[in-house]
């Protein structure tokens, strides 16, 4: 027989909008699991039970279905996090050992230069465990979803942001000075072909680009401009692989028969010209498309 | 929703909607329910920056696996060995070519990653090949060759990290119709990269205008040495490209540095040309090289044309013996001027300055006398007058005076002042000579007393003169058939009986009313010898004078085989009249018209030009010199041009 939960008014108190729930039979026995569990997870933490409740209770006040986060909620994390927040010295050691080589990772994945992880780590670590308000910003992780994943995002949007910011020369390749190997022909008639109307092909395709529907952009996009691998991208849309690769290549053939439609009505080609053209183009199509989303997207990828 | 950094964020781009930190974190959990995945995933086909940022989070957090039927670039990102691929900046048949950052030297480099499939065990040449190749690619160091920093494999692909290019493939270059020269200067160096690999033992066998790189700062590269050598049997559409293919390379026989020689060939053939070598359908067993002759469209120097026809030879040991003496012999050929042709221009140029400088010294020195000799005038003019005044007051005999007159009148034409002379001088001039006592004189005398005559009516008559000179035509016939035929011939009187005869009357009634042959030709001649005129009738019967003087003297012997008398007073007549051409040149240079020579001048011009004219080279040679320097000076600006 447990002892009644001793902090359970203290947790009912913040939620009035979920009273219902605490008619359920042994709910405050679960709560007191919970905690428990939490605290075995993360032990060694200094951490006085009624406020991280207090801090749990208002986490889930927050959330736009408390019920449904009720059940889902990263305790552990959560506590991880509320210590961290109050400055525990176990807990940001911790951090630092578990947590802090995947932001790290995720900056890396921006920019690899050791300077720029490591301004972007710095930081990270004073926007989130350093406050002057006295509210240290890890303290918002609501428990939804992972720490890590949520301090990932933290610091991949520090690291996008900041590379924004000063986006430096040597990684933007101006569209004039590409080495244009695109598609090396044999053949010398369509090696002129691709002279001529490489331009033209490469507005067509700009301008059917705009056309596509905003799914198949995005798809075409996280394919050739981020250089997401077809399981990367079903990882992005949380579907399966093969879903995303019947409809990249959907997305891939749309554009490029609307391309040949766009090259036809403009250079006026006999269609075995178009057809020879469209031979000699085609196989470039993936750099030309990567070439036209960049340019597209411009500095504020 | 509260986000993270909402406030540091650029807010137009982040609508409510956007993720927030708790909001990627629920997205990406295990238990997230279908319709707030749905949500998110509507938003993220409309929003970049959450699609940017899903899109970071699962680079990191999920492990790409191959894709299938789908071509996939590297990402930005992506650590390769010690490098982070950037963009991908090349694709072709041997694989994709990015550019990357090295981290640890902090700098760019450009990544190649071979396709999957070549350089893999299934090869009999296999990856240690290609990379024991690479690695001796490492190893050499030439401008014109891309630097190899580094080979190596990577999740079983092998890769290579170059030098970075800013530029584009010579093939790109190509194709905006570069001039000839250009083309030429290009492929030389490329040539030069090419010789140096072969002298490294390493062979192309895939050069083609795509594998060379011509950066922005104007350097050439050639680039993906070896790499033919393991795709030739794993497949034949990526082995080399055909077009550039060398016939032993066909047949499958093992490609040497000749192998490259022919390769090079095509392409620049294709530079200057603008199409590859063809040879003609029907042709099956090759003999010598085809595309031969090339299409005279090009301006392609005929030493390139021989330089290709060989390097095009179907049989390898019929070709260049090195890439070496194949760039040699093109850069040979691509110079515009052999030293012979410099040495020769020079050798003109210096010849013509020459012979302009003697006559221009010479026209100083006539200038020089002129001068002088105008400045002497009046001096002259008083000498003259002096003269008459004193042959008058010494009481000369006829002859005296005749001779007087004579030697006044000669000065007074030669110095344009022949109005002088009085009428009541010419006449006295005729007393004196119709009172002589000729033929008591002895005939030397009698010559020299008409010839003064003869000088006076023919500088200072006019054409009434003649009159009276008419009677004097038998007395001077006389005078001559008095005189040995010897002596007749001596230059001395054919000089004294020219003037008179020329004044008494035409030459005609002289050689009716002398029946000796040698009269007639002394007649002739000396009139000749005055310079005066040339006619053709005279001519005529200057070769009969001849004739007949040879017929007269040949039989005794005294003239015979003898030289000419005739010859050089002739070549006399004819040289004066030259150098009367050349007086109006000097005439000219002093800036008055040679016509208008004032006869005085002219007199003084004559003499100068006479010693001016003497050892300088003819007016023919010197312009002919001049004409032919001025040709090879734009014979070589042609070809100046011609080679640009």
């Amino acid at each position: 027989m447990m002892v009644p939960f001793p902090h359970a008014d203290t947790f009912w108190s913040r939620l009035p909008r979920m009273q219902a729930l605490r008619t359920r039979p042994g709910i405050d026995d679960q709560l007191a699991d919970r905690l428990a569990q939490a605290l075995s997870a993360r032990p060694g933490l200094t951490v006085e039970p009624r406020a991280f409740v207090e801090h749990w209770a208002g986490q889930l006040a927050r959330a736009p279905e408390p019920e449904a986060e009720f059940d889902r909620i990263h305790l552990a994390d959560l506590l991880l996090a509320f210590a961290c927040g109050r400055g525990d010295p176990e807990a940001l050691r911790m951090f630092r050992a578990e947590l802090l080589p995947a932001a790290v990772s995720a900056v890396r994945g921006v920019e690899p230069s050791g300077a720029f992880v490591e301004e972007v780590t710095q930081q990270l670590l004073e926007r989130i465990l350093v406050s002057a308000d006295g509210h240290p910003r890890i303290l918002e992780y609501a428990g939804r979803g992972s720490l890590e994943h949520w301090l990932r995002a933290a610091a991949l949007r520090l690291a996008l942001n900041a590379r924004r910011d000063n986006r430096r020369a040597p990684e933007q390749l101006a569209a004039d000075s590409r080495w244009d190997a695109v598609a090396p022909t044999a053949d010398i008639q369509l090696g002129i072909l691709h002279q001529r109307y490489g331009p033209q092909f490469g507005s067509a395709l700009k301008e059917s680009m705009a056309e596509l529907s905003s799914q198949d952009r995005s798809l075409l996009r996280l394919h050739f401009l981020d250089g997401l691998s077809l399981n990367q991208i079903g990882a992005v849309y949380q579907v399966n692989k093969s879903t995303i690769s019947r409809r990249l290549s959907r997305a891939r053939e749309t554009l490029l028969a609307r391309t040949r439609d766009r090259l036809e009505r403009t250079l006026q080609l006999q269609p075995a010209e178009l057809e020879s053209l469209m031979r000699v183009l085609a196989p470039g199509l993936d750099l030309s498309l990567t070439s036209v989303l960049r340019s597209e997207s411009g500095p504020s990828t | 929703m509260s986000r993270l950094f909402a406030s540091e964020d650029v807010i137009t781009a982040v609508s409510p909607f956007c993720l927030d930190e708790n909001a990627v974190a629920r997205y990406l959990a295990d238990d997230t329910r279908d319709d707030e995945r749905q949500a998110v995933r509507e938003h993220l086909d409309t929003c970049d920056r959450c699609r940017d940022l899903l899109a970071g989070l699962v680079r990191t957090l999920v492990t790409p696996e191959p894709d299938d039927g789908l071509p996939r670039m590297l990402p930005r990102g992506t650590n390769l060995s010690r490098y982070v691929v950037l963009d991908p900046i090349g694709r072709g048949g041997m694989g994709v070519v990015y550019a990357a950052y090295d981290p640890e030297l902090d700098r760019k480099v450009a990544l190649k990653l071979l396709r999957s499939d070549l350089g893999s065990t299934a090869s009999g040449l296999g990856r240690s090949q290609l990379l024991s190749e690479a690695q001796a690619m490492a190893r050499l160091s030439h401008p014109n060759i891309i630097t190899v920093f580094d080979v190596g494999t990577w999740n079983d692909e092998v890769f290579f990290a170059m030098e970075f290019v800013r530029g584009q493939t010579l093939r790109t270059e190509q194709g905006r119709q570069i001039r000839p020269r250009r083309a030429l200067d290009l492929y030389l160096a490329a040539g030069t990269g090419l010789a140096a690999a072969h002298q490294a033992g390493i062979v192309h066998r895939d050069f083609k205008p795509d594998n060379v790189l011509v950066g922005d700062d104007g350097r050439v590269r050639v680039t993906d040495f070896g790499l033919a050598r393991t795709t030739e049997k794993v497949d034949a559409r990526v082995a080399g490209t055909p077009a550039y293919m060398a016939p032993e390379q066909w047949r499958g026989a093992s490609a040497d540095e000749r192998t490259d020689q022919y390769s090079f060939c095509v392409a620049l053939y294709e530079a200057l040309y603008g199409s590859r070598p063809i040879r003609p359908a029907g042709e099956r067993a090759p003999s010598g090289p085809a595309g031969f002759p090339p299409p005279r469209t090009a301006r392609v120097p005929p030493g390139v044309v021989r330089v290709l026809a060989r390097g095009l030879q179907p049989d390898p040991a019929q070709r260049w013996p090195s890439m070496d003496a194949l760039v040699a012999a093109l850069r040979e050929a691509r110079r515009p001027f052999r030293s012979w042709m410099l040495v020769a221009a020079a050798v003109l140029l210096l010849a013509t300055t020459g012979v302009w400088a003697q006559h221009g010294l010479a026209m100083l020195r006539v200038t020089r006398e002129l001068t002088t000799a105008a400045q002497r005038l009046p001096g002259l003019l008083r000498a003259q007058a002096d003269l008459i005044d004193l042959q008058a007051q010494v009481g000369l005999g006829a002859e005296g005076v005749l001779a007087a007159f004579g030697l006044a009148s000669n000065m007074d034409a030669a110095l344009g002042l022949a109005e002088n002379v009085s009428e009541h001088q010419i006449a006295e001039a005729h007393e004196v000579m119709r009172s002589a006592d000729l033929p008591g004189l002895k005939s030397r005398d009698a010559l020299l007393l008409v010839n003064s005559w003869g000088s006076v009516v023919f500088n200072l008559a006019d054409t009434g003169a003649y009159g009276f000179a008419a009677p004097a035509v038998p007395l001077l016939v006389g005078t001559m058939e008095g005189i040995s035929a010897d002596e007749l011939w001596s230059q001395a009187t054919l000089e004294r009986i020219g003037v008179p005869l020329v004044a008494a009357a035409r030459a005609d009634d002289l050689l009716l009313v002398s029946a000796r042959p040698v009269v007639r030709g002394t007649a002739v001649v000396g009139a000749m010898l005055t310079g005066s005129w040339l006619d053709r009738e005279l001519l005529t019967e200057l070769g009969r004078a001849v004739g007949a003087r040879v017929a007269l003297h040949a039989p005794d012997g005294g003239w015979a085989g003898a030289r000419w008398p005739v010859v050089p007073p002739l070549g006399r007549v004819v040289h004066l009249r030259a150098q009367g051409r050349d007086l109006a040149v000097y005439g000219v240079a002093l800036g008055t018209p040679g016509s208008r020579t004032p006869p005085g001048e002219a007199f003084v011009f004559r003499e100068l030009a006479a010693d001016a004219e003497s050892g300088l080279a003819s007016p023919l040679l010197r312009w002919a010199l001049t004409l032919a320097s001025l040709a090879a000076l734009a014979w070589l600006a042609w070809r100046r041009w011609w080679f640009r």
